[in-house]
């Protein structure tokens, strides 16, 4: 695994996308109406844990994501360890794999995100058929798919512009 | 001199490296084991899952103050756009409810004195809690909403759950002052109900569709699409003859039902008291005079 440290002096700044992510999942667990009651919901810490990892990783350490995916589980009333094993494996890819260019230009990152989502809403599926004794009705997890997709472009353009605000160092 | 800072920094390098590696897997072991103790003791993610509760409904509560706000502005904008013919429909609808008030209360007597003539023991109101629904019922692959009232407030687990259409649901969990409801529609709920036109029983089974499965009918029932359905109160968790909805068929023949509550727009709701009868080996033994049983 690469080094993940970042060169720009963080501080106690640094605890920001840390902080997004666990208000992205208390929002998420929020009644918006946004899937018009099609049993989906908005992927928001997913979102939000996604664009850090792939902008800033030193600032989302793996203990984060277990915090971030446990609160996301206690909200959601997810099987404990489900969503952190998620954003875990998120993080494994995004840094294994080198895979930096997502922060290189929105339309990558874009494209990134809406593979990224895909794959954990499966993942998703498949550990919570495993659980429960049988396969789930599909059709929402593409309905949360398609949100999350729709939904990237503000909640990037929010954090990328938090990140400039508050970090100072325009990257992608 | 350079190259030991060189070897001091690769060194340094190195062990953050290895830091974050361990980092990763810890954090990776720890998530499979809550997952695995989960899968194994279902009671494990029920409690872990209110204590965290207790201290993120306050916080979802702050949070999503802004988006109650907006839901009242909207109302009030709506009403006042729709005002007259709101006012209007209102208005018949108190004179309807006005003219049924005594044909009710007839027979709210009608029913104590045949209750009464049957000895059957009165009918009374459990007491009722009434809390907020605070997260979105629906995710994926679960329907359930997290409540600001706890044990503190007297909730226990397995008590039915309520809103003004109908039953949503009954306790699953409860912290300190939060608690977790599951829904009808939950793939976990299976209620009694019975089919209040025809007197079917059946066992209602939540599947994470909007439309929860009447399971285990008669093969001869006569039920019909538009027909009520209402708890059985068999095996004594929900109370009898609480609105459930109505009855659907699908072209496949499959019977569900509609709930009467909007799951997706749920706001107040009410927890009902309702204690569950003793099972037998657990209730008192009635002492029987001698001479009762006896013919005369």
């Amino acid at each position: 695994m690469r080094s993940t440290s970042s060169k720009v002096p963080h501080g106690i700044l640094g605890i920001v996308p840390f902080l997004l992510a666990i208000f992205g999942a208390v929002v998420a667990s929020l009644p918006l109406g946004i899937d018009g009651g099609a049993n989906a919901g908005l992927p928001l810490s997913l979102i939000i844990v996604f664009f850090w990892l792939a902008r800033r990783p030193g600032l989302l350490p793996s203990l984060a994501l277990l915090f971030i995916g446990l609160m996301h589980d206690a909200l959601s009333g997810a099987p404990f360890g489900l969503t952190a094993l998620a954003f875990l494996a998120v993080r494994a890819f995004i840094l294994e794999q080198n895979v930096f260019a997502f922060s290189q230009s929105f339309l990558l990152g874009w494209i990134g995100f809406a593979a990224m989502c895909a794959g954990v809403l499966l993942f998703e599926w498949l550990v919570m058929s495993w659980y429960l004794g049988k396969f789930l009705f599909a059709p929402p997890f593409f309905i949360e798919l398609l949100i999350g997709i729709l939904a990237y472009p503000p909640i990037a353009a929010i954090c990328g512009w938090l990140d400039f605000k508050v970090f100072g160092i325009r990257k992608g | 001199m350079s190259r030991i800072l060189r070897r001091t920094n690769e060194n340094a390098t190195l062990a953050q490296m290895l830091l974050q590696r361990l980092d990763f897997i810890a954090a990776v072991f720890i998530s499979l084991a809550l997952l695995i103790v989960g899968k194994i003791d279902d009671g494990f993610n029920q409690r872990a899952q209110a204590v965290i509760a207790d201290v993120a409904v306050p916080a979802a509560e702050f949070i999503g103050k802004p988006i109650v706000w907006a839901g009242e502005i909207s109302d009030l904008v709506n009403a006042y756009l729709v005002e007259s013919e709101e006012n209007a429909r209102m208005q018949a609808e108190n004179t309807r409810l006005r003219q049924l008030e005594p044909r009710l209360l007839q027979l709210i007597n009608e029913n104590e004195r045949l209750r009464d003539l049957l000895s059957l023991p009165p009918v009374t109101d459990s007491p009722v809690i009434t809390a907020r629904s605070v997260t979105y019922p629906g995710s994926p692959f679960l329907w359930t909403t997290l409540l600001d009232a706890g044990a503190a407030d007297g909730v226990k687990p397995y008590q039915p759950v309520i809103d003004h259409n109908g039953v949503i649901g009954r306790i699953l969990s409860v912290g300190d002052s939060s608690s977790r409801a599951l829904l009808i529609t939950d793939l976990n709920s299976r209620v009694p109900v019975m089919v209040l036109e025809t007197g079917d029983r059946a066992i209602l089974e939540g599947d994470n569709s909007r439309k929860p499965q009447l399971a285990f009918l008669e093969a001869a029932h006569k039920v019909e699409p538009g027909f009520r359905v209402v708890t059985s109160g068999d095996g004594g968790v929900f109370p009898p003859l609480l609105p459930i909805g109505v009855t659907e068929i699908e072209e496949t023949g499959m019977l569900r039902v509609v709930p009467s509550a909007d799951m997706a727009r749920l706001e107040y709701v009410q927890i009902i008291q309702h204690e569950e009868p003793a099972a037998p080996e657990e209730q008192e033994p009635v002492a029987v005079p001698e001479n009762e049983g006896a013919n005369p």
